[in-house]
């Protein structure tokens, strides 16, 4: 098949505050502004940001548990976004999803092997052997025993009930499993772990990952490509090296040098960044970031700046930045390019 | 004669027409004409009104000041003896039904002791000592349940706010329990109680309806069981509104 | 717990009645308003009726009556609930209702309810059922609303799952505790809202011995047989605080930390 495996347009998201039948214009939270990306099979593309930048909109808009405002989202080529239910229910097998909370994404009435075969019985009927079978065989793909299988999740520790939502994320053989801070909850010997068991399962079975994350040190271990977000915008999509290397958004540069480095003689960058995130109800006016930006000029506070494409094949949304390193920015500041994978 | 009487009454118009006639009469004040009594519904309210105000504002008098007192108390020294009591009276008083209290009352304090009168009301105008005399059984009787009631609420909603961060820091700057109680936790509570106790004021109209027929009382509720009994759709109307 | 054993002893004895209660509706005009003896337990009423026999066949329609009610309401409210809590639409129009119905005194709605027919059981069940079938739907309603937007429903949908079967696995069993706590505090009401409506005149037939009823038929002998009036009335009592404190207990068993406030 040709093109990319996903392929996102334009999404965007806005939640209304309160309802409003008298007002002509109620308040909307921005969570996601025109995100564009793609995702290649077999790929992982990690989204990072800040609390509340909409990283985590963007995965629930993906798997459609909320309806976006605008935009498509398009595996191989279907807009998955304007499906109707029973298509839609048949395009869930492409695309799966592992939680954040190992604890409230398993139902805790329900035995592991319950909880993992249920996907593959929303589609067909199971006898008792298969089921028995198929929660075998996906307990040892992800490394835990099959007598596990009759175990509540109370009975399991946080490491084991997250491997039980990756089985259940791999019971329908999907091609794109998108991970919102699958391990974030977890301690950091069983995130790697958890990590490592991902990145086999990529290398055996070729699937795609969207995996997101506000820790640059998960992300670094596993990305190929990083897209950054601020207050529901992309503003840096990169490959993961380039990235880590050399950050051109002033975000990206901030968000680098705040992470920590476990390697002591990597030269680190004194970005400061001060002030809060501003409210996603009413952002700042131009470019999102220019209130807490050192570099911003007159320009940022007018215009929002578009994703420009750069010499190395990563997009910047920068008016200081892009236009100096990569080619000039294009007239029409509002029109955003999909960014080349 | 059934032609002449709907004819009279405008039963034969289509329904909208008899609805918006309804609507248009009661804009004018004129709330309908008992088809029983044959006198107008809002006479015969008036008349009644007077013995169930009485009787329900006293109830909500004494089983506000009884019920958050208990309340209060209960929470003051969770699961101790009192609170214990207190419980224990809360889960009676909620299932013992306001008709079997009050012919108890009525068998003790007025056949056996002669202290009260049996039944019967005695408007205010006839003297304060009368009309306090034929409202203390019914007022108690139907207050067991009510102050229960509020009883069970303003405990739940004390131990609530007496759990929040602020008492924490109230009784570290050292506030006597009396102040806790007071000063801090009840006014916070009393939000949430009132609201409880608004909202249950249909409750109390149940009772009042029961214990009117108990202690032989002219007030609305009998009013409005007799409505019904007879079909009267004027009286029963205007009194559910 | 004591209220579990209790109600199922009254439950028993109820069912019981006719091996060793003795005949109800039997009348013996020779012994009338008879005080309490060893042939008549609990005396006789103003037909020369044996109340102690009464009292029990009366546990029959009390139980019977409540249980029935509570199980409609339950049922009612539980489907009215689940449906309120997703979809917003059917949410608004009938939880309006609901909160209307809610205002109205249970009694008063109760019997314009009757009125509308006239006597009979079957139509006293629903008439006490519909006036508590709003608390419950209320309760159901709110259940629901906090577990769909757990993130275990969330992942049964994306795993493919339909909203029926999503309901039914993933959302029903989170109502259960709730909804039999609730069960026994409408059973209780329940109870009490017969006995009330028999009273009154306008529950059970008067020709059937139920609690509502003997107090009603009675009320003019207060000072002559007062057990006529206590023994139904001491029973109504009994049976509404073993089903109160049954749902003390369970709330107890299911959410021990509410054990403390309430």
């Amino acid at each position: 098949m040709n093109g990319p495996l996903l392929k996102v347009e334009n999404l965007t998201k806005h939640y209304p505050l309160g309802s409003g039948i008298f007002k002509k214009s109620i308040p909307v939270i921005r969570a996601v502004e025109d995100v564009s990306f793609c995702v290649e099979a077999g790929e992982t593309l990690c989204i990072v940001g800040e609390s509340g930048c909409g990283k985590s909109t963007v995965a629930r808009l993906l798997m459609r548990l909320v309806e976006p405002t605008g935009g498509r989202v398009l595996i191989d080529g279907t807009d998955i976004a304007s499906l109707k239910k029973d298509a839609l229910h048949a395009w869930r097998r492409r695309m799966q999803m592992v939680f954040q909370d190992p604890y409230s994404s398993l139902n805790r009435r329900l035995t592991a092997g319950q909880i993992i075969t249920e996907p593959v019985e929303n589609f067909e009927r199971l006898s008792r052997k298969q089921r028995q079978a198929l929660a075998a065989d996906l307990l040892r793909k992800v490394g835990m025993s099959p007598e596990m299988m009759h175990r509540l999740p109370s009975e399991l520790s946080g490491g084991q009930r997250q491997r039980l939502g990756i089985a259940r994320a791999l019971a329908l053989n999907p091609s794109l499993i998108i991970a919102d801070e699958a391990v974030s909850a977890l301690d950091v010997s069983v995130q790697a772990q958890i990590l490592n068991l991902l990145l086999e399962l990529q290398q055996q079975m070729g699937i795609a990952f969207v995996f997101i994350s506000h820790d640059l040190g998960v992300v670094e271990h596993i990305a190929h490509r990083v897209a950054v977000m601020y207050l529901g915008r992309i503003v840096e999509l990169a490959p993961s090296e380039a990235l880590f290397a050399k950050p051109v958004h002033p975000y990206t540069e901030a968000l680098v040098a705040a992470a920590p480095v476990p390697d002591p003689t990597r030269a680190r960058l004194e970005v400061p960044v001060e002030g809060e995130v501003p409210s996603p109800i009413n952002p700042p006016s131009g470019c999102a970031f220019h209130p807490r930006c050192p570099l911003a000029i007159e320009r940022c506070h007018i215009e929002v700046p578009p994703l420009v494409p750069m010499a190395d094949g990563r997009v910047v949304a920068c008016h200081v930045r892009a236009p100096a390193m990569g080619m000039p920015a294009p007239a029409v500041a509002n029109s955003s390019l999909t960014p080349v994978a | 004669m059934i032609v002449g009487i709907r004819e009279k009454l405008g039963l034969n118009d289509p329904m909208p027409v008899q609805f918006i006639r309804w609507v248009r009469d009661m804009l004018r004040g004129d709330f309908g004409t008992s088809i029983f009594a044959g006198r107008p519904v809002l006479e015969l309210i008036a008349q009644r009104l007077e013995p169930t105000v009485s009787l329900s504002s006293l109830t909500m008098l004494v089983s506000v000041m009884i019920g958050v007192s208990f309340g209060t108390l209960a929470a003051w020294r969770a699961s101790g003896p009192i609170d214990r009591v207190l419980t224990a009276f809360s889960a009676l008083g909620f299932s013992v039904p306001v008709f079997v209290v009050g012919y108890f009352l009525v068998y003790f304090f007025a056949m056996q002791a002669h202290w009260v009168p049996v039944q019967g009301y005695k408007p205010i105008g006839q003297g304060l000592g009368a009309w306090i005399e034929h409202l203390i059984l019914p007022t108690v009787a139907l207050s067991v349940a009510y102050i229960a009631f509020i009883a069970r609420i303003t405990r739940a909603s004390m131990l609530e706010v007496l759990s929040e961060d602020y008492m924490r820091t109230a009784a570290a700057k050292g506030a006597s329990s009396y102040a806790m109680l007071f000063h801090h936790a009840l006014k916070n509570a009393g939000v949430q109680i009132l609201t409880v106790i608004g909202i249950s004021f249909a409750y109390l109209i149940g009772g009042v309806v029961l214990t009117e027929t108990v202690f032989n009382i002219p007030g609305i509720g009998r009013l409005v069981v007799d409505a019904i009994n007879n079909r009267d759709y004027p009286v029963f109307r205007v009194c559910s509104s | 717990m004591i209220g579990g054993g209790l109600l199922m002893l009254l439950i028993v004895l109820a069912l019981a009645a006719p091996i060793y209660a003795g005949d109800p509706v039997n009348m013996d005009p020779f012994k009338r308003l008879q005080p309490p003896s060893a042939e008549m337990w609990f005396g006789s009423d103003n037909l020369g009726r044996d109340v102690f026999a009464r009292t029990i066949f009366g546990a029959r329609i009390s139980l019977m009556v409540g249980l029935l009610s509570a199980a409609c309401a339950a049922l009612v409210g539980l489907l009215i609930g689940v449906v309120a809590g997703y979809s917003r639409s059917f949410d608004n129009v009938v939880m309006r209702i609901m909160d209307g119905l809610m205002s109205i005194p249970t009694i008063l709605l109760a019997i314009a309810l009757i009125s509308l027919t006239g006597p009979g059981i079957g139509i006293l069940i629903v008439a006490i059922a519909i006036p508590e079938t709003p608390a419950v739907a209320r309760l159901v309603r709110s259940v629901v609303l906090g577990v769909r937007e757990r993130p275990y429903v969330e992942a049964a949908l994306c795993g493919g799952a339909r909203l029926p079967k999503v309901l039914w696995r993933h959302i029903l069993p989170s109502t259960v505790p709730a909804l039999m706590v609730q069960g026994a505090t409408v059973c209780a009401s329940a109870i009490l809202t017969e006995a009330g409506l028999s009273f009154l005149g306008v529950g059970v037939p008067p020709e059937i011995p139920s609690w509502g009823n003997m107090i009603a038929s009675s009320r003019l002998y207060l000072a002559i047989a007062p057990m006529t009036i206590f023994a139904p009335g001491i029973c109504l009592a009994v049976t509404v605080l073993a089903v109160n404190l049954l749902g003390d207990g369970l709330r107890d068993l299911f959410d021990p930390r509410a054990k403390r406030r309430r």
